[in-house]
């Protein structure tokens, strides 16, 4: 059995947010994930810098790829910014990098302005337009204004990272062919609504993520999260839907080397 | 392999009972009498009027009544038990911090942010 952590920022392992881990390596984290059956990885960039740090990252790792891009809530730095996620990009094979994104808008605490989050939404989009690439969208709190953006372009790929909207915006989003991001969240033990949602969620429009070190799933809340517990995350799908971890494993495994070619 | 014993044989007996209900004869049709079916124009229904009558009393009735009779009860509207909250358990503070920012409020809804000891 293989699981693929889709979203991930382990690039960041030397990072604050990862201090109350202990002592912790990238090599320990890739160590677990692979002892647990997390054979592939994505790591997420969500800043310039963030994103630099991530291709670096897998430069000469095995099974594991990058994805560069301004979260919404770094939006704020305007046409520079983006102009500089764009020259990271030289050779995205070679430099291993499958995805644009984390973008989109959050509109829950607007910590970018609105204007400048659909700016750099648009100017990702049509970075990966230019190289084929597929995206990684976050949008919070801002579906109504993500649609029409999104369905002004043609021929978009991607995934709805972390989805935790209604069933009627998740048929939006599979009527646009766009995958379904699934983590932690959907293990909280309130989250009701979340857990009749991802049951409507095809097999074929899957993807499972940690977006390690946030969203620890239950029951290791407490802990940073870890691409480990993808395995957590599979294992919670497989007794809310009734059908077996294997199954899952295959489906999504099989989504997340098509939607990013890996 | 093909397994005959996996499709039940029927009994002769049920085929011929079968073979009975299928068969036109064996129900009795009542002819068709033409006259009876078309609507006899010339009928005089006059039962009509005696429904309308009663119908209109009431109607009279329910306008006499005065308003104030009528003793309009308000809705009720009962709401649906709030679940306890969840205890979401953080490493630290800024663990907590960290997260809730990143995930955009989507941990937010009824979750009591408890710091693990």
């Amino acid at each position: 059995m293989q699981l693929t952590d889709t979203h991930c920022h382990i690039q960041d392992i030397n990072e604050p947010m990862w201090a109350s881990a202990g002592e912790l390596s990238a090599e320990i984290l890739v160590t677990r994930a692979s002892a647990a059956s997390v054979t592939r990885l994505v790591c997420v960039g969500t800043t310039v810098s963030d994103s630099a740090k991530a291709i670096e990252f897998v430069r000469g790792r095995d099974n594991i790829w990058a994805s560069i891009g301004v979260h919404p809530h770094d939006a704020k730095g305007g046409k520079q910014t983006l102009h500089a996620l764009a020259e990271l990009v030289t050779d995205p094979v070679a430099q291993k990098i499958v995805a644009v994104g984390e973008c989109g808008l959050d509109y829950h605490y607007n910590l970018s302005p609105k204007t400048d989050q659909i700016a750099a939404l648009r100017f990702q989009i049509e970075l990966a337009l230019q190289y084929d690439l597929p995206l990684i969208f976050h949008v919070r709190d801002a579906l109504d204004d993500f649609w029409p953006i999104f369905d002004s372009y043609k021929n978009l790929r991607g995934v709805m990272h972390s989805f935790t909207d209604t069933p009627t915006n998740l048929h939006k989003a599979l009527e646009r062919g766009l995958y379904i991001g699934v983590n932690g969240i959907t293990t909280f033990k309130n989250n009701h609504a979340q857990q009749a949602m991802v049951q409507h969620i095809p097999l074929q429009k899957l993807l499972l993520e940690t977006d390690a070190p946030f969203l620890t799933p239950v029951p290791l809340r407490g802990k940073v999260n870890e691409p480990a517990n993808v395995m957590l995350v599979a294992k919670f799908l497989a007794n809310l839907r009734d059908e077996s971890v294997a199954e899952i494993a295959k489906h999504t495994t099989y989504n997340a080397q098509t939607l990013f070619n890996l | 392999m093909f397994q005959a014993e996996a499709f039940p044989v029927e009994s002769q007996t049920s085929l011929e009972s079968r073979a009975e209900m299928r068969d036109p004869a064996q129900f009795q049709f009542p002819e068709l009498d033409q006259n009876q079916t078309e609507i006899d124009q010339s009928a005089n229904f006059t039962h009509h009027g005696d429904l309308q009558a009663p119908v209109e009393a009431n109607r009279a009735a329910q306008l006499a009544t005065p308003a104030n009779v009528v003793e309009l009860h308000p809705i009720q509207t009962v709401e649906a038990p709030q679940p306890e909250p969840e205890q979401l358990y953080y490493a630290d503070e800024a663990q907590m911090k960290a997260e809730v920012v990143h995930a955009g409020g989507a941990v937010m809804a009824n979750r009591n942010f408890v710091l693990a000891a």
